[in-house]
């Protein structure tokens, strides 16, 4: 069982997403899981998060911390048909990785494997192109 | 024709129990099976197993003329779309529609790069057909009985499926609900060439695309052959070992009553 799990082209894949990605919801370090039985590693094997409890295929840490960033700061929920609480936060964070991902991906910055350019990310950064302070806007308004 | 599905002597026990004894049975392609039985007969353990998603103890099992192995499992599942919420209500409860929908591309629980972009439009498509339109992101606990069956359903139709295994869709179901279910059924069985199988314990929801049938009784197969000579009150009676009277309904499907006194 231990060669087909090294040899496998998909065990490969979800060993380094688990290596490299956090839980899109929560932000966990995300684990193999072996969720069904079968003789088959391929067949029973699964990116899980275990705090959440459930099965979860991950995004990129920067991914996570820049949607997390974004929820937190702008108050922003995306599902407002929904009760306004963790749960509903949460998943406004992962639908915003999946946002981010989709429009790294196709603009060729990541793909299945992470990112393709180099990723220096430094937090204290984070939202500063959107953050506009009170000095700023006063300086704004006093141009027009 | 080499069969589509091929089961030998196949037994599976959980510890010194049977669930499966002996069964023995071929599916050609293009041909709709109907397996019928009571609860615990062994009908979801049967097509978890055919599925590829439960193993056999004893036997020989075939799926497009392969037997399973490491090498094949994946590609074999993702012509397969198996719908259950029996086998699925315990593996999803937080995962999101979507994901649920795509992971049927890949043959797996989860989601892995297999999937594409344009696979997501199409999932989405999907569950925009069955009903789920604004709730393809919630989790799979937060949708109703109807709701999960319909993410099975696309689960099991994103992979355009040569095999489609039904296991008491109907099952938790309104009436109407039931009803619009089997009406995208049968157009499903007009428009493609799926061999597909309805695993199910109620006779009315049997639709007369089903020409063959299989009855499981304590893990094994009791009587099987065609339709519209398994499922008469005689043999029905017979099977399942108290008086039953079946009648055919004006639109075909069947309908099943236990005689009085049979309590």
């Amino acid at each position: 069982m231990i060669s087909q799990f090294n040899t496998s082209s998909r065990l490969q894949e979800l060993t380094g997403r688990v290596k490299r990605c956090c839980c899109r919801y929560c932000g966990s370090p995300l684990e193999l899981k072996r969720i069904t039985f079968s003789h088959f590693e391929d067949s029973r094997i699964e990116i899980f998060c275990t705090k959440c409890g459930r099965i979860e295929y991950g995004a990129e840490p920067e991914v996570y911390l820049s949607a997390k960033y974004f929820v937190e700061h702008f108050d922003f929920n995306w599902y407002t048909y929904l009760d306004d609480n963790a749960q509903t936060k949460q998943m406004t964070i992962a639908k915003i990785c999946d946002i981010l991902t989709w429009q790294n991906q196709q603009l060729g910055f990541q793909d299945q494997d992470g990112f393709k350019v180099p990723v220096n990310m430094k937090e204290e950064l984070q939202g500063q192109s959107m953050t506009i302070s009170d000095e700023e806007l006063n300086q704004f308004t006093a141009e027009e | 024709m080499e069969p589509i599905i091929r089961v030998e002597n196949l037994n599976c026990q959980s510890g010194n129990r049977y669930l499966l004894r002996n069964i023995t049975w071929e599916v050609q392609p293009g041909e709709n099976w109907v397996v019928f039985g009571l609860n615990g007969s062994g009908k979801t353990t049967l097509l978890s197993i055919i599925a590829g998603y439960k193993m056999p103890t004893e036997g020989t099992l075939e799926v497009f003329g392969q037997a399973y192995s490491d090498e094949n499992i994946l590609p074999i599942r993702k012509k397969i779309g198996w719908v259950s919420s029996s086998y699925f209500d315990k593996y999803y409860t937080k995962e999101s529609a979507l994901t649920i929908v795509l992971s049927g591309l890949c043959g797996t629980l989860g989601i892995d790069s297999t999937v594409q972009p344009d696979d997501y439009i199409r999932a989405k498509k999907l569950l925009r057909e069955w009903n789920l339109d604004k709730k393809f992101d919630l989790p799979f606990s937060m949708l109703s009985k109807g709701e999960r069956q319909n993410v099975l359903i696309a689960r099991a139709l994103i992979s355009s499926p040569e095999i489609l295994v039904l296991d008491e869709p109907g099952t938790g179901l309104d009436v109407l609900a039931r009803e619009q279910l089997l009406r995208k059924i049968s157009r499903l069985a007009e428009g493609g060439n799926m061999t597909m199988i309805y695993v199910t314990h109620y006779p009315e929801e049997i639709l007369s695309l089903f020409e063959q049938c299989i009855i499981l009784q304590q893990g094994k197969i009791i009587d099987w052959g065609k339709l519209t000579e398994v499922m008469t009150s005689e043999r029905l009676s017979r099977d399942l070992g108290t008086d039953v009277v079946i009648r055919t309904l004006e639109d075909g499907r069947l309908d099943l009553r236990v005689k009085e006194g049979r309590d």
